[in-house]
């Protein structure tokens, strides 16, 4: 006998992300998840949009998620901002569950953005929706410029990219206008910044960007 | 990714159902996944055998069926299938990627006794 089913297998992911969402805009928080590969520069733009939302007086907080350690949590805390840090102890993405446990230590009142930190892995944090408001995708020039082949479902389901360290752009052989056309092929309604971390070039234009970004407050 | 995780979400799933559909058996369980799911439908299967056993999904065939990933271009209204995840669309030229089939993750169906 057919039993008819037409079950999501990653339904409760996103029933959990779907909770999420709903609190997130019962408190007015807009939520960025940012992924990418190891060392692209999440830490790097998440101080950097710390810096720009401290000058609008943007309240922010962040949730880190790594497999092990506090380091990048000690990092964002130790410019005044609440930082909650998930170890994962193994799983390569953050869930919805994950964040879901986190919220329960965080205090919401007063913040405007929540900056989560997704697991370095350019493969799987595409798949697990948070609850977020947009995805955003970071991507170093000294990647190469190929990963949007690779990496599909990253760069089709991300809001926004960033490609990052683009003041070492010339010792690498990244073609960012081929870059550029490749990826809007994908996904033409994403938004893409240019920036260097280290240098801030591009910066204004991102944290614009964000700052347009900000739930209407209840 | 994952095959493993989302294979016990899928057992999960089958044995709920059997249950609420007083089986005693499940023969078969068939499961659609989109081509856009980065899912290795071969280990599904490897990892079903594992995570049934002893259970009354062991030894059930899983039937999987790929789902292209296809668009219907939000322009001109043709549906295509996406080659390399490029969404241009080949008769008007145009890139909006409405997709309408590949990201299918999902049991749609078990058979019982």
């Amino acid at each position: 006998m057919e039993v008819k089913v037409l079950k999501d297998i990653l339904e409760v992911n996103d029933v959990i992300a779907q909770e999420n969402a709903k609190l997130f805009k019962d408190k007015g928080v807009t939520v960025l998840n940012i992924m990418s590969s190891p060392g692209a520069g999440k830490t790097s733009l998440i101080l950097r949009t710390l810096e720009a939302a401290r000058k609008d007086g943007i309240g922010v907080a962040v949730i880190e998620g790594d497999i092990a350690s506090k380091i990048d949590a000690e990092k964002i805390q130790e410019h005044g901002v609440p930082a909650i840090q998930i170890n994962t102890g193994g799983a390569c993405h953050l869930d919805a569950h994950m964040i879901k446990s986190a919220l329960a230590h965080l205090n919401l009142d007063g913040i405007a953005f929540l900056i989560i930190e997704n697991v370095g892995n350019l493969v799987c944090p595409a798949e697990f929706n948070l609850g977020e408001n947009k995805k955003v995708m970071l991507l170093s020039v000294t990647e190469g410029d190929d990963k949007p082949h690779k990496y599909p479902l990253m760069f089709s389901e991300s809001d926004a990219l960033v490609v990052n360290k683009t003041d070492l752009i010339g010792g690498t052989n990244f073609d960012m206008d081929g870059f550029r056309k490749t990826v809007l092929n994908m996904n033409p309604d994403i938004e893409i910044f240019e920036i260097s971390c280290t240098t801030g070039k591009g910066i204004d234009k991102w944290a614009a960007w964000v700052t347009n970004q900000l739930s209407p407050r209840k | 990714m994952h095959e493993m995780g989302i294979t016990q979400s899928i057992l999960s799933i089958v044995l709920d159902q059997a249950k609420q559909n007083g089986a005693k058996k499940v023969t078969q369980v068939n499961l659609e996944i989109g081509e856009m799911a980065n899912i290795v439908s071969e280990c599904v299967e490897f990892y079903f055998d594992i995570v049934s056993k002893e259970t009354i999904a062991s030894g059930a065939k899983v039937v999987i069926e790929n789902t292209p990933l296809k668009a219907k271009c939000s322009t001109c209204g043709h549906i295509f299938t996406v080659e390399d995840y490029s969404f241009i669309c080949p008769k008007c030229n145009n890139i909006s990627p409405n997709i309408i089939s590949g990201k299918e993750l999902a049991v749609t169906s078990i058979e019982i006794e």
